[in-house]
Parts: C-alpha cells; sequence; structure tokens
C-alpha cells in the first residue's frame, strides 16, 4: 500500500485508533521471557500533571528496570533508534543530547533510553545499540520494548520524544529536548527539556510542560 | 580464431554514487496576472519516498526554502499544496507529498537586477530518513520572466487560498460546517497540531469539524491558530487556509 493512500478505510481505522490505549493486565509480568511487559498498567495514555503509566522492561543486557524502582527520583525517558539520523544527530557532536543524560544524572535524577522498534524495523538489533552507545558514551541503559506497549502508553511519536516523570510519579513534561530539530540553534533557541528539568530541580511547576515532538517516526509493530 | 582476453577486473570496485532521493528544478513563473512572478519550486523524491509539509505533523521536519541576494537572506513566503495524510503504527500521523510537487517561493523584498540564490532543505523517508538539500543560483526575474507552464498554472490554482471562515462556539467546542452532502477534511498547523495531540482526525465528521475548547486554553495565546481545510462535494473541491480563532470572529 502506497504510503499516503488515503483512503476511508484508514480515516475510520485511524478513528478507531485515536483512542488512548488503555493497557490492560499483562499476564506474564515479570515471569516471562518477553524483553518487554507492561507492569499491570492500569493508567491511560500518558497527560501531563497525571501519574505516569508504570512499566517493567529488560535492558539491552537482560537487566530489569520498573519505574517503580526509581521513586523518589526525578526519570527522564528517552525513546531512542540509534540509526534515526535525529538521534544520531542529538548525540554527536554539539547536539543536544550529547552530554545531557551524563550531566543530569545523579543521586536524584535517572535517564533511561526506551526502544519501541519492533523487530526488523530501523534501529532494533542489540548489536546496533551497543554499538551505539559505546560510541555515545551513554553510560544509562537501554530499555527494549519491542511490542511497543510502553511507547503507545506513553504517546511516544518520535525518536527523541522526551517524557520526564517527578519524584512523585507523575508526568511533568513531554515533547522535544529542543526547538532545533535540524540542529540549527537561531535566536530563538529554546532548550524544553532542559528548562524543565531546571525547572524541576528549583522545585517549580515546569513552565512549558508540553512540546511537539520531532524526529522520526517511533519504528512499532506494523 | 582470435583469442579473447579477459578484461581486467578492478581490485576495487568503484564506489557507488549517492544515490538521489530528492530531484529539484526551479524556475520563475508570473502564475498571478498583473503580478510579480514567483520561484517555482519542483520536488520531487523518488518512488516509495516522502518529503514534508509545513507540519510534518508527529514526525519528520518540513520542508523549508532560503533566498538569499549578496549573502543575505530576504524575505519570502512560501505557497505549499494541500499535503497527504497518512497514519502508520502507534497512530503516528505524518503530512506529506509524494511524487512531483510544486512549492511556490515569492521574494517579498528583492532586488531586481541581481542574481540570487535558493535553497530547499528536506528530509525524504521511507522505513528511514535522510536529509537532503540543494542550492541554486538563479538570475533575477526581471532577466528571466517566463509564460508560466500548464502545469504551473494548474498546480498554482489548487493551492489553498485564503478565506474567512465561520467556526462558532459551543458548549462543547468550536464548530465548521461546510455544507450538506460535503466532506471537510482538516489539516492543522503545527500549533494546532500540538494542542490537538495529534488526533485531528477525530474532530472531524462528514461536512463538520468539531474542536474541544481545550484547543483555546493554553499558556501561549498569542499563536495563531493555523488550519487548512479541504472540502470536497461530487462537483468541487476547494482548498483554504484559516485561522480559527479569526475564523470565529470573520
Amino acid at each position: 500500500m502506497r504510503f499516503f493512500v488515503v483512503s476511508l478505510s484508514l480515516c475510520l481505522a485511524f478513528s478507531a485508533q485515536a483512542a488512548p490505549p488503555i493497557l490492560a493486565h499483562c499476564g506474564g509480568c515479570g515471569t516471562g521471557d518477553t524483553a518487554a511487559k507492561s507492569d499491570h498498567m492500569h493508567n491511560k495514555k500518558a497527560s501531563v500533571g497525571h501519574t505516569a503509566p508504570s512499566f517493567k522492561l529488560k535492558d539491552m543486557n537482560g537487566k530489569t528496570h520498573s519505574l517503580a524502582q526509581y521513586k523518589g527520583k526525578t526519570v527522564v525517558l528517552e525513546w531512542f533508534n540509534p540509526e534515526c539520523p535525529f538521534v544520531v544527530s542529538a548525540h554527536g557532536k554539539g547536539g543536544v543530547l550529547e552530554k545531557m543524560a551524563q550531566t543530569v544524572t545523579s543521586k536524584d535524577t535517572v535517564w533511561l533510553a526506551i526502544n519501541s522498534g519492533a523487530k526488523g524495523r530501523q534501529g532494533h538489533s542489540k548489536s546496533v545499540n551497543q554499538s551505539a552507545a559505546k560510541k555515545w558514551k551513554m553510560n544509562h541503559p537501554i530499555l527494549v520494548d519491542a511490542d511497543g506497549q510502553v511507547g503507545k502508553a506513553y504517546g511516544a511519536k518520535t525518536t527523541p520524544h522526551m517524557f520526564v516523570i517527578d519524584a512523585k510519579g507523575k508526568l511533568a513534561f513531554k515533547g522535544s529536548p529542543d526547538n532545533a530539530p535540524s540542529g540549527r540553534k537561531g535566536s530563538s533557541y529554546k532548550a524544553h527539556l532542559s528548562d524543565a528539568l531546571g525547572d524541576l530541580a528549583a522545585g517549580k511547576r515546569v513552565r512549558k510542560s508540553s512540546t511537539s515532538p520531532w524526529g522520526c517516526s517511533v519504528k512499532y509493530a506494523r | 580464431m582470435p583469442v579473447v582476453k579477459p578484461v581486467a577486473q578492478p581490485a576495487i570496485a568503484p564506489s557507488k554514487p549517492e544515490r538521489k532521493l530528492v530531484s529539484m528544478a526551479t524556475r520563475w513563473a508570473a502564475v498571478e496576472p498583473g503580478k510579480r512572478a514567483q520561484i517555482v519550486v519542483e520536488l520531487e523524491p523518488i518512488k516509495g519516498w516522502h518529503i514534508y509539509w509545513l507540519n510534518p505533523g508527529d514526525s519528520g521536519l518540513p520542508t523549508s526554502f532560503e533566498v538569499t541576494q549578496n549573502g543575505e537572506p530576504t524575505d519570502h513566503r512560501v505557497r505549499m499544496p494541500t499535503p497527504k495524510r497518512s497514519v502508520s503504527a502507534g497512530s503516528i500521523v505524518s503530512y506529506g507529498f509524494e511524487g512531483s510537487t510544486l512549492f511556490f517561493v515569492e521574494p517579498t523584498a528583492l532586488q531586481a537586477e541581481q542574481d540570487l540564490e535558493l535553497e530547499a532543505v528536506w528530509l525524504a523517508c521511507a522505513e528511514t530518513c535522510v536529509k537532503g538539500s540543494k542550492k541554486v543560483r538563479m538570475a533575477a526575474f526581471s532577466k528571466s520572466q517566463s509564460a508560466p507552464e500548464a502545469s504551473d498554472l494548474r498546480a498554482w490554482n489548487q493551492l489553498p487560498g485564503l478565506r474567512p471562515t465561520r467556526w462558532s462556539q459551543t458548549s462543547k467546542g468550536l464548530v465548521f460546517e461546510a455544507p450538506a452532502g460535503s466532506t471537510v477534511t482538516l489539516y492543522p498547523h503545527t500549533e494546532l497540531h500540538r494542542r490537538l495531540d495529534g488526533h485531528a482526525l477525530k474532530y472531524c465528521m462528514k461536512n463538520r469539524c468539531e474542536l474541544p475548547l481545550k484547543v483555546l486554553v493554553d499558556n501561549t495565546l498569542d499563536q495563531k491558530l493555523w488550519a487548512t481545510l479541504s472540502v470536497s462535494a461530487a462537483d468541487r473541491l476547494e482548498n483554504f487556509e484559516t485561522d480559527i480563532l479569526k475564523g470565529m470572529n470573520p
């Protein structure tokens, strides 16, 4: 099917999909071999000011991470695809994410990359992710969400799409790292993510809590 | 019988030239009677690839243009056709163009006798995405006026025009109604897309669009809420741009 063929059936299909996903119990949470499992999520799609959807995912090395284990900390989620040119640019020299994770990670702040790319799609393979992590000196884990459940629960659309969860477990920010998708930082440059983290660190309400994401589409299972 | 010597093969195969994903052509065309000519920029991604509208949707990058004269950027206006919409896995909405697409670039402060440079920047995507750009030097329009090609005029006439539209406010939201029997499609520009959280499609049905009031509740109300509307009926198709805030009080 051509990429841009818009038919009535597609419109109807989209209308049906447009409702926020409510994820049901996952029978095998924490017990199965599947890398990605939602963690008894009853939350609707992530919404700023509301409790962030909980999750339990394995990282590239097989270690399990749950949102619950980071309660009391600020958690930064970065939707990640190491082969997306926007991600490559953001993590490359002078990119907005080049050093940010290392800079903000502390005893109070955790940074987690999440790859919701399905098997066989761009940026999914373990070797590509590990190679990128080494090249970009990423010390934080890359979590595997190959079935896309967590990505869809958060409404992650792009790589890099950023979400910040405050110490109380509420979503405080969602959007793009900055307003320069092409990497050109002009006079109207806004460091959205950095500003949001700064507000949280200062104990303030995040002033710009939602911005339009930019980047490659998340390569969910078709 | 002559002996045919085998042709020696190079030890290293020559590297493949970089694949050209998007071709670009430019020309001046006086598409509006009595007005200055405009630059027609024709971009054509190869089959299976697409480039993006001014609001790329949930992902992608807008196709953009820069005009310079003597190395200095000059003001210009860009007109793009109504895009096509696609929805991919994860309800990711994209707005863009496949195949040959004509963009109209109108420099508004040009020194007529001097050449100019025009640069187009795009993101071409299929399963993967590749950034691209091309810069061309063009003669000033006074030196190269030409009659528009039929395809230029056709594309120009199909561009969405500016038109006041009546959006009424109800307890549920902002409502736009096209004539009965027609179908209205809403293509939100970037700010409206953000406020609708990417779900514009679910707010229009048949000849009626009803946007939730939440689009008005925002701390950046100074921004305009532009949308392109496409109203189609059996005997006609009309595309136009509207600022839904002004459209409430045309």
